[in-house]
């Protein structure tokens, strides 16, 4: 630890040392025995509590313990007391929670303990008065957890915790409250999951109640949000905030504003693993769910940016290396020629099939060149399908892959399928023209999409 | 009076050499020729403020009553005062030397490793903010979460800015963004290499670097940045501290408290009539033209006015006030005796008010409030919602003018402006002290410290006026001001050739950096302290230990010269059990 001035020990104060330990751990092995013994006895005397008290002073993880204590508490010794003894008693296990909690904030045991104590709060102090006592622990509760969460703001247990509280409290704090305290929580530091979950959640139901005007709001957590993301892009917390916000991307308006102010961000910081990552997600979002009303061009263009992305994102998180080229087969759909390769040192090459007899209206293609700047996706008749395969100018990559040719059709009708295979496979002596020859081929429908039929060609240079 | 040292000025370095001096067992003899210590750094109360600078005046008819004070004379000119003190002159502390010292840094590190921590206590700084427009600053964006909550800044400034506080928090030695660039006008840098507009650099530059002008090199400015954005969070969220009852003084005095427990003699208030070195002892008075001829074991004699006896000593450290600059080591060549070109003349002005300044941000004028169409019920312990204009009232501050932010003021400097209250104890209730510093790049005698720094002063007041009060509000009138120039103390460095045997030894000049000062104090006297070590123990200087392979797994930290320093191994020996017990309680 920092700060923390460091001891050195004489050898005889090392022995001392060792020797209170071995003395600590005989005491804790004797009562844990004592204890367990009691318990499989079902000793529920005062007594055995006290030693529940004691053990689990020590250890607080001993879950087995805690089970222990309640049971002694609601078998024998609660239904021997007065309601306001009850509650004496259980201010009694709170305070215990809250010592402990103190140096083990994130014991689920602990936590547990006080749910329940909290759930077996009798009705009183008088008939006339049944929720006097809880809202009493309520409101302590509140503070309590606020202490706990001023002393870590990413406390996830304080924060269900707190939902608890919130939820269970007999009058009900303003949802709007608990929005200005998220808030006050993400700007001391907004690298905090919890927080933001937190937010997601109170927005949700203002939201679905209409305390809250939706859209409005949501150009206020968009605001927010993206400040947060361009101050400190490497955080995860805020994109997964953003993608809760975009939720299933159905305004297309919002999602292309968004996709245009995260590209403006990767421009600023070309580096920035989440802003491709979402890019790609986004770019797919829409061309997912707009695509009927986007033109082939604009959904060719945006997967080949996706495709592109993946493939820098292989380099700067190379820890994923295989999940950005799983997503990159995973695309939706069109025809990509894909340099995958580094240097890029390219020149074009131009393969020309003719196919014949799809009663397809387009075969829609596009180059993907190495350079910054894409070319101009080309839409070409069906009967004069030109794809354009980027080779390495040296013909022979050190990798083997030197390119690889995806071909995608909107494919309206199952049935049209074979003759595409038909079609495409004209493409396959082409390539062994240019001295390439033809690894690996697969074919695959992608159930969901419009888009139903994609092939792959790796290319090996020979 | 035989000692081992005699140290003359009680300045903050001085004070801090002869406490070191006295833990590591020498005896000191600790001489001011003030009543008060502190020397330049002083903290006075404002009737103490009042005879010092009248006593520096020059057109005051005395003549000047010590060869200390005539010096002093011609280091600080163009003094002007309120002829009035205000009430409660006494419960103000005044820096003469305001500073704030940084979290992390040689200054604190010796206050802790010295005990000296316990004498004196400290108020982080609340705020540093740049001065906008009448009544409004700029938030000066220092943090993730200040640039995060910042409206002022546009997202793809945000950007840059976060990536420059990154860069500047790392370690940039060596890295491509800086090779070459490091003597680049720091301001120029910003610019092109982090592509930051005009604002934000500016408020780096001026507010997080505390630089002085545009043309500040690169490579220093980074290196303070890194180390204030590293102090932040040590003792809270500001990487600053403001000493207690008036600053640096303070803890001046400390040091002296510390050596004077460890046995070191204190002789405040006598001014020194001369120091005689024995191979001069025939002509020799302070007052004649002499050149001390270097001898290693040669004895100093000290000779102080209405005391009979003189102090003796082999080792003297000086403050450059106490000795005439012909007695100065290095006199005899002219370029070393000299002032780095860091050290600037200095227009100050004290200024006492009696509202304080509030720090309304200039772009939380255009922020909406959050819309919500259920108001927030009145609960107890409610959260408010944060008002839609945040202003705080400052006790301590500071306020930074970039060049150029005033009419009728500096276009090449900027001014920075400390203000210090009841918090920082060095004002009654309800009273603040400003002290406004103006470096200024030429010597040459030009406009009054007055009219240098009154824009200045005219522009912080309208702070106590805010725009969140009424129209009826006006600016506070200052109760009592002091304007005058600064000008740094001439003494040749430590590490001229010229003056590395001698025995007297001149504190070299300090910046005036507020931010700086106690780190570069602290710095100066750990290298008089290791100097008079040397020459005490009559050892040379060593050469940096480099091990080497054949010295692999041996202990290398000492070379056979320091060996002979008889333990002494630290500027600062480990604490007593009984020091770190009441550390502790600090």
């Amino acid at each position: 630890m920092h700060g923390v001035k460091r001891v050195k020990y004489t050898r005889e104060a090392l022995a001392a040392k060792k020797e209170r330990e071995q003395a600590k751990l005989k005491e804790y092995q004797g009562l844990t025995a004592e204890v367990l013994a009691r318990k499989q006895a079902r000793d529920t005397t005062q007594e055995a509590f006290d030693l529940t008290t004691k053990l689990l002073h020590i250890n607080p993880e001993f879950y087995t313990i805690w089970n222990y204590r309640r049971n002694i508490l609601s078998d024998a010794i609660f239904p021997q007391r007065t309601p306001a003894q009850i509650n004496d008693l259980l201010a009694d296990d709170l305070s215990l929670t809250t010592v402990l909690l103190k140096q083990h904030p994130k014991v689920y045991w602990i936590w547990n303990h006080r749910y329940w104590c909290l759930r077996q709060v009798p009705e009183g102090p008088t008939e006339a008065d049944p929720n006097g006592w809880r809202q009493a622990y309520w409101n302590k509760e509140l503070f309590v957890v606020e202490k706990m969460l001023d002393a870590d703001p990413r406390n996830f247990h304080a924060w269900n915790y707190r939902r608890y509280v919130l939820e269970e409290m007999p009058i009900k704090r303003s949802e709007q409250s608990e929005l200005v305290y998220t808030k006050r929580k993400i700007e001391a530091n907004f690298s905090n999951f919890s927080a933001w979950h937190q937010r997601s959640k109170v927005l949700s139901s203002m939201w679905a109640t209409g305390k809250l005007d939706k859209t409005k709001s949501m150009e206020e957590e968009f605001d927010l949000v993206k400040n947060a993301m361009y101050t400190d892009p490497n955080d995860q917390s805020v994109w997964i905030y953003h993608r809760w916000l975009i939720g299933s991307g159905d305004n297309k308006d919002i999602l292309e504003r968004e996709i245009e102010s995260i590209q403006e961000l990767l421009d600023e910081q070309p580096d920035s693993k989440w802003c491709m990552e979402s890019l790609v997600f986004y770019k797919r979002t829409l061309v997912g769910r707009h695509g009927s009303v986007l033109s082939d061009e604009a959904s060719c263009r945006l997967e080949g940016e996706c495709l592109e992305l993946l493939s820098k994102l292989e380099k700067v998180d190379p820890d994923r290396r295989q999940r950005y080229i799983d997503l990159s087969h995973a695309g939706p759909h069109y025809l990509i020629a894909q340099d995958r390769r580094s240097p890029p040192m390219w020149e074009e090459v131009t393969i020309t099939a003719n196919i014949f007899n799809t009663g397809l209206d387009t075969y829609s293609t596009t180059l993907i060149p190495s350079s910054q700047s894409y070319k101009t996706p080309l839409v070409i008749p069906a009967r004069n399908l030109v794809a354009k395969v980027m080779l390495d100018d040296q013909g022979q990559g050190a990798g083997g892959v030197v390119a690889v040719i995806r071909v995608v059709q909107h494919l309206h009708s199952p049935a049209l399928q074979p003759q595409l295979v038909q079609d495409l496979q004209v493409l396959e002596p082409q390539a062994a023209f240019l001295g390439a020859s033809v690894v690996c081929k697969t074919w695959y429908a992608v159930s969901a999409c419009q888009y139903d039929a994609k092939e792959w060609w790796h290319i090996r240079s020979t | 009076m035989d000692f081992d040292v005699v140290v003359l000025g009680t300045g903050l370095a001085e004070s801090i050499a002869a406490a070191a001096l006295s833990k590591a067992g020498f005896k000191v003899a600790h001489v001011d020729n003030n009543q008060y210590y502190g020397g330049d750094e002083a903290s006075l109360t404002l009737d103490e403020l009042a005879q010092w600078a009248d006593a520096r005046a020059t057109d005051s008819e005395d003549k000047p009553t010590s060869e200390y004070l005539a010096r002093q004379r011609a280091r600080y000119t163009s003094i002007t005062r309120s002829s009035t003190l205000p009430p409660q002159s006494r419960q103000y502390a005044v820096s003469l030397a305001p500073s704030i010292v940084p979290s992390l840094g040689s200054h604190i590190d010796s206050l802790i490793a010295s005990g000296v921590s316990r004498y004196g206590s400290f108020k982080l700084l609340e705020k540093v903010a740049i001065y906008d427009r009448p009544g409004y600053v700029q938030s000066v964006p220092g943090s993730k979460e200040d640039v995060f909550k910042s409206k002022a800044l546009s997202l793809v400034e945000k950007r840059r800015l976060m990536r420059f506080l990154m860069f500047a928090a790392g370690e940039f030695e060596g890295k491509k963004e800086l090779e070459g660039k490091e003597q680049m006008p720091f301001l120029q840098y910003l610019r092109e290499t982090f592509t930051l507009n005009d604002k934000p650099a500016n408020a780096i530059a001026y507010a997080l670097a505390f630089c002085i002008c545009a043309n500040d090199p690169t490579l220093p400015a980074l290196q303070r940045i890194r180390q204030y954005l590293r102090s932040a969070g040590r003792y809270g969220a500001s990487p600053f501290l403001v000493g207690h009852y008036g600053g640096l003084g303070e803890t001046a005095q400390g040091f002296c408290r510390t050596s004077a427990v460890k046995g070191g003699t204190y002789i405040l208030g006598r001014p020194v009539s001369g120091v005689k070195c024995p191979s001069s002892e025939a002509n020799a008075t302070s007052t004649d033209e002499k050149t001390p001829v270097p001898s290693a074991r040669s004895v100093h004699r000290v000779e102080l006015e209405e005391f009979d006896e003189s102090l003796t000593a082999r080792v003297v450290l000086s403050s450059s006030d106490y000795l005439p600059p012909t007695s100065l080591p290095g006199a005899t060549s002219s370029s070393s005796s000299s002032i780095p070109d860091t050290v600037y003349q200095v227009a100050r002005c004290i200024a006492i008010i009696d509202k304080p300044l509030v720090f309304t941000p200039t772009e939380s004028t255009d922020e909406a409030p959050s819309t919500a169409t259920e108001e927030p019920a009145g609960e107890p312990g409610e959260e408010a919602d944060q008002p839609s204009t945040p202003s705080y009232e400052v006790d301590t501050a500071v306020l930074v003018f970039p060049p150029n932010t005033l009419p009728n003021a500096s276009t090449t400097t900027a001014a920075h402006l400390l203000v210090t209250g009841e918090g920082s104890m060095s004002a009654p209730k309800g009273k603040w002290i400003l002290n406004i510093s103006l470096p200024l790049l030429s010597s040459a005698s030009g406009p009054s410290a007055e009219e240098l720094l009154r824009p200045y002063l005219d522009a912080a007041l309208t702070l106590t006026a805010p725009p969140s009060a009424s129209s009826e509000v006006q600016p506070a009138e200052p109760l009592f001001t002091l304007f005058y120039i600064h000008h740094p103390a001439s003494a040749p460095s430590l590490s001229d050739p010229a003056n590395a045997d001698s025995d007297i030894i001149i504190t070299p000049s300090c910046t005036t950096l507020l931010p700086a000062i106690a780190d570069a104090a602290t710095q100066n006297a750990e290298a008089m302290f290791w100097k008079a070590v040397r020459r005490l123990k009559g050892t040379r200087e060593p050469q940096k230990a480099v091990p080497t392979d054949d010295e692999k797994g041996e202990e290398v930290e000492k070379d056979g010269g320091d060996s002979e320093l008889d333990g002494i191994e630290s500027f600062w020996p480990p604490l007593d059990v009984a020091d770190v017990e009441s550390a502790d309680d600090w």
